[in-house]
């Protein structure tokens, strides 16, 4: 796969506060990629580098192989934040704006209105909008160009139940065409459903990035039990255990190892121990998330 | 250009601080520099004092001068807001940010708000040259009482203005014309400090105050530089070179006709020019430098 987006080393200081300390992440085409964080973890901050709002303090990126960040722009589509447009202005005004901007096609403007559902508010003013509809705005606009990339920053924040789904089931259509979409985000569940890729930031450092899969995997936790006596004192001993929770009618343990139920069960097999409760514990990227930042 | 232009048209017409005062500039100007001296031109309230109204034309330079010059004050007020609250209310609601986003780099964004000033500095010059153009021709039709001498000074400023005659003479309709090319010099100086300021401070009301802040501070640096005797550096203070491009009210030539027009001097065009690249670089500088939040 061509890589979309490589980000070597990239920081941020403001005065002595770092921001964003010696970010590296690649992105590959046709990736969701989220980039997840407590607030004030850099995501915003990082987004805001990437698409030439912020200057970089050091390190650098580049977008399709690319260092001149100039040309690229076009081919990139954004939400930063929160949606952003002349107030006094119509919908379609507002896009009519950021097509001239972008230098794209106005015959883009009613096939993104369309898209996003807004076609037959188009001569409304942006500030007559709900915040759902603004952020469906803003969408239409990132999409102008008929872009390579979407970047979205927090793009269901503030948003009500049925507006997250309608926006991930979008963005979602949106991914299913080939497109890479990066977004960041503090809502886990959202995350977890639309992502193929995650990046997890704490106080501007990266501290895990890969698949979700692989990073789900990356520790099994598995519910066990068994009516032996001993079992309690021979869990504990066993170096494979990193930990274990008792729960009221099972033990969670969590293994150092990538093992399996089999591999579990001859562990405990070889120490005498016959399990009578053996379910791999699917772990949540919540679950994950909070165990790194914490 | 035509592109950035356009656009700047779209973000700014929905603005009510723009039409305001664009239709003040509109409105105001011409009749100051029309309407008020032909219904004054018997004197002012009709107290049969000629020369009452202080910007009565006498002579074609004068027009000339009149004209830009009450225009100037009017863009240094009117059609600088403009300008700053333009800028400021995009730095407030964030559409620079979402400017670049789309697209823009910070170079076209530059460009777009230069190519703004100029047009509109070129926009009010060709309004003024109307104004100034609709005066010339009506005035020209006020010729002057043959039997008018050179006033004496004394015997008029002791009160007698028995040979004083509202307009005095009239050559070519153009002389004086140079006046619309400093007005046009001042006006660009004005609105490159109006966008320089507003992207320092970002906020409107610090913007005005320190675009007067400005003007303030070089009026005390002027009077202290005057005090120490070194009047001759005045003209390279940034708002003496750009107001001296239309020379300051000469109270004697103003109503008693008297005296020579001071004519455009080709320094204080060289150095406001430089004052005007200037403030375009530091203007850059401080864009390209910062973060755009």
């Amino acid at each position: 796969m061509a890589e979309i987006l490589e980000i070597k080393n990239l920081s941020k200081k403001y005065g002595n506060f770092i921001a964003v300390d010696n970010l590296s992440i690649k992105i590959n085409s046709g990736e969701v990629f989220g980039i997840l964080g407590p607030n004030g973890s850099g995501k915003t901050t990082t987004l805001g580098m990437l698409l030439g709002v912020i200057n970089e303090s050091s390190g650098s990126y580049s977008w399709f192989g690319k260092s001149d960040f100039e040309n690229c722009r076009k081919q990139i589509g954004s939400i930063l934040e929160h949606p952003i447009f002349y107030p006094e202005l119509t919908a379609y005004r507002n896009l009519e704006i950021a097509s001239m901007i972008k230098g794209c096609d106005k015959a883009r403007i009613d096939i993104v209105l369309e898209r996003v559902g807004l076609l037959d508010r188009k001569k409304s003013n942006y500030n007559t909008f709900s915040l759902g509809m603004k952020q469906r705005l803003a969408l239409a606009s990132a999409l102008l160009s008929n872009p390579d990339v979407l970047v979205l920053d927090e793009p269901t924040n503030g948003l009500d139940p049925e507006g997250i789904n309608y926006m991930r089931e979008l963005i979602l259509s949106i991914a299913a065409e080939g497109k890479t979409i990066i977004i960041s985000s503090h809502l886990l569940d959202e995350i977890q459903k639309m992502c193929s890729h995650v990046a997890i930031l704490k106080n501007g450092k990266l501290i895990k990035t890969g698949s979700i899969a692989s990073i789900l995997s990356d520790k099994k936790h598995f519910e066990i039990n068994s009516n032996q006596s001993d079992f309690e004192d021979k869990l504990m001993s066993l170096p494979i255990i990193t930990s274990c929770v008792k729960e009221s009618s099972y033990y969670l343990i969590t293994c150092s190892e990538n093992v399996d139920s089999e591999e579990i069960n001859k562990v405990f097999f070889n120490e005498g121990i016959v399990l009578n409760h053996l379910v791999l514990h699917k772990e949540s990227l919540e679950t994950e998330f909070l165990n790194l930042v914490q | 250009m035509k592109k950035y232009l356009q656009i700047e048209y779209m973000k700014i017409k929905g603005n009510s601080s723009f039409k305001v005062f664009t239709l003040l500039f509109l409105i105001l100007m011409p009749i100051i520099i029309i309407v008020l001296p032909s219904y004054f031109k018997d004197g002012l309230f009709g107290l049969g004092r000629e020369d009452s109204y202080p910007f009565m034309p006498r002579t074609a330079s004068s027009t000339w001068y009149y004209t830009t010059y009450i225009a100037s004050w009017f863009s240094f007020y009117l059609l600088s807001f403009i300008i700053i609250f333009h800028i400021t209310n995009e730095y407030a609601a964030k559409t620079v940010r979402q400017n670049i986003i789309d697209g823009y780099s910070k170079l076209d964004y530059l460009k777009s708000k230069i190519g703004m000033v100029v047009f509109m500095a070129t926009t009010a010059t060709a309004y003024v040259f109307i104004i100034g153009l609709i005066a010339a021709m009506y005035f020209k039709g006020n010729q002057p009482d043959p039997s008018t001498q050179m006033p004496d000074l004394a015997s008029m400023m002791a009160g007698d203005m028995s040979n004083q005659s509202a307009v005095l003479e009239f050559g070519g309709m153009f002389d004086g014309i140079l006046f619309i090319l400093g007005y046009y010099i001042q006006v660009l100086a004005y609105f490159t400090v109006a966008v320089l300021v507003s992207m320092l401070v970002r906020k409107g009301a610090l913007a005005v105050l320190l675009f007067f802040g400005i003007f303030f501070i070089n009026m005390i640096l002027s009077g202290i530089i005057s005090m120490q005797g070194f009047e001759d550096i005045l003209i390279y203070l940034p708002f003496n070179s750009f107001s001296t491009l239309l020379p300051n009210f000469d109270i004697e030539f103003l109503i008693f006709g008297l005296g020579e027009m001071e004519t455009l001097s080709v320094t204080t065009v060289v150095v406001s020019t430089a004052y005007i690249a200037l403030f375009i670089f530091l203007t850059k500088v401080i864009f390209y430098k910062r973060d755009v939040v």
